[in-house]
């Protein structure tokens, strides 16, 4: 996963914003949801963000599992976020 | 402001300013400021063939159609219709019988808003009055009390700058507010809730029943916008409550805070009204004043917007 080629991402008071560029979708993200979306802006597999986010955050790996394939999930159903070939991943 | 080429000048009529732009009509506009001879205009109002509808229209809406080109049809089927072309040439229909004060009503909202667009500048959703010496917007969809508010400042004796429609320019590092007619259009119980005689207030537009409470106003000049204050009711609260608002809830629902967004995004703004609203919450402090939905007396509210300036002039002297 990484960032989709059409958004444009901004910052307020250090909390990210991202909006789609074709259908002006938006989304503003918390603090965890910055952290995530700062590292995709390199391609990611699941297993690294989680990894992390639990080098950054206390938490139940299930937990974080959870929570993190949702971000992504939510992210990539209004195509802020995009699959990338396996090969692009770090 | 951004200058699209001039365009083509009616043979006659005075210069007036609308929203900071020199514009030259051939339509009376008694509301508007008369601007001396001599410059070069931005805007021109000619009468004209209006077509009934655009050809190739890209969007529309019931009142308002986006041609191909990027024109504007305004039209209020056997009211009044307006085309607006490259951010300035507007055409009144020469068939429209309106009378001025439908005109001037129609002309200093939704074709002004096409005109922002057009031009590529910021229109807030707001009502805006001088507090001490900075402006402040207050911003929401319609029916949310930006216009009592901003009467209810007008009567404590602060300036309006604009009402409805709040042309942002960005100069210098700093938001600054273009002025608009210095008046505020009210609905019946928001004349009451000021201690206003709606009978006694001059219509907008004829069989509306808004009407027009003509304010003290700024001077022409652009104002430095202080601080933002979003607009809402919850039927919850017993009390008006007032706080900053932080990160990306300052500016969203982006639809909320822009004049006819969807039009604007239409004509090609979509990424510029994000990247100006994101620019705005880095140099504004941007408030949510949240009220109940009924009792609540408009000088209340009005105390808290004075505050919510005169603790920002704290923050900043303090930091």
């Amino acid at each position: 996963m990484t960032w989709h080629s059409e958004q444009i991402t901004a910052a307020i008071d250090g909390e990210v914003i991202v909006m789609g560029m074709i259908r002006g979708q938006y989304v503003g993200l918390d603090d965890i949801g910055s952290v995530l979306w700062k590292l995709l802006e390199q391609p990611q597999t699941i297993r690294q963000l989680c990894d992390e986010l639990g080098l950054r955050y206390q938490g139940n790996s299930d937990t974080i599992l959870a929570d993190v394939t949702a971000f992504l999930e939510d992210l990539r159903s209004i195509d802020l976020i995009e699959v990338v070939d396996a090969g692009s991943t770090r | 402001m951004s200058s699209p080429p001039v365009p083509p000048l009616p043979d006659q009529g005075k210069d007036c300013l609308l929203y900071g732009y020199r514009l030259r009509s051939v339509v009376p506009l008694p509301s508007l400021p008369v601007m001396p001879e001599g410059g070069v205009p931005d805007l021109s109002l000619r009468r004209g063939r209006v077509p009934e509808q655009l050809a190739g229209a890209v969007w529309a809406s019931p009142f308002v159609e986006i041609g191909g080109d990027g024109s504007v049809l305004v039209r209020i089927p056997g009211i009044v219709a307006f085309l607006i072309r490259d951010g300035g040439c507007l055409t009144l229909d020469e068939n429209s019988n309106a009378e001025t004060s439908t005109i001037e009503t129609f002309l200093f909202s939704a074709v002004a808003g096409a005109i922002l667009h057009q031009r590529g500048v910021l229109p807030l959703h707001a009502s805006c009055v001088m507090v001490g010496d900075v402006a402040v917007a207050m911003a929401g969809v319609s029916g949310r009390g930006k216009s009592t508010l901003a009467g209810a400042l007008s009567m404590c004796g602060h300036d309006v700058v604009t009402d409805d429609v709040c042309p942002v320019d960005f100069r210098d590092g700093k938001a600054m507010v273009i002025p608009g007619p210095p008046r505020v259009r009210l609905w019946p119980d928001a004349a009451g809730l000021l201690g206003l005689s709606h009978a006694g207030l001059e219509t907008g537009r004829p069989n509306h029943p808004k009407r027009v409470l003509a304010a003290r106003g700024a001077d022409v000049g652009p104002k430095r916008l202080g601080a933002v204050i979003r607009l809402d009711i919850d039927r919850r609260l017993d009390t008006p409550v007032l706080y900053r608002l932080t990160g990306p809830t300052a500016i969203t629902p982006i639809e909320e805070l822009v004049y006819r967004a969807r039009l604007g995004r239409r004509l090609g703004r979509r990424v510029g009204l994000f990247r100006d609203l994101v620019r705005l919450a880095t140099i504004v402090p941007i408030y949510q004043l949240v009220r109940p939905e009924e009792g609540v007396d408009p000088s209340r509210l009005a105390d808290l917007v004075v505050s919510a300036l005169c603790d920002n002039g704290k923050e900043k002297a303090g930091g």
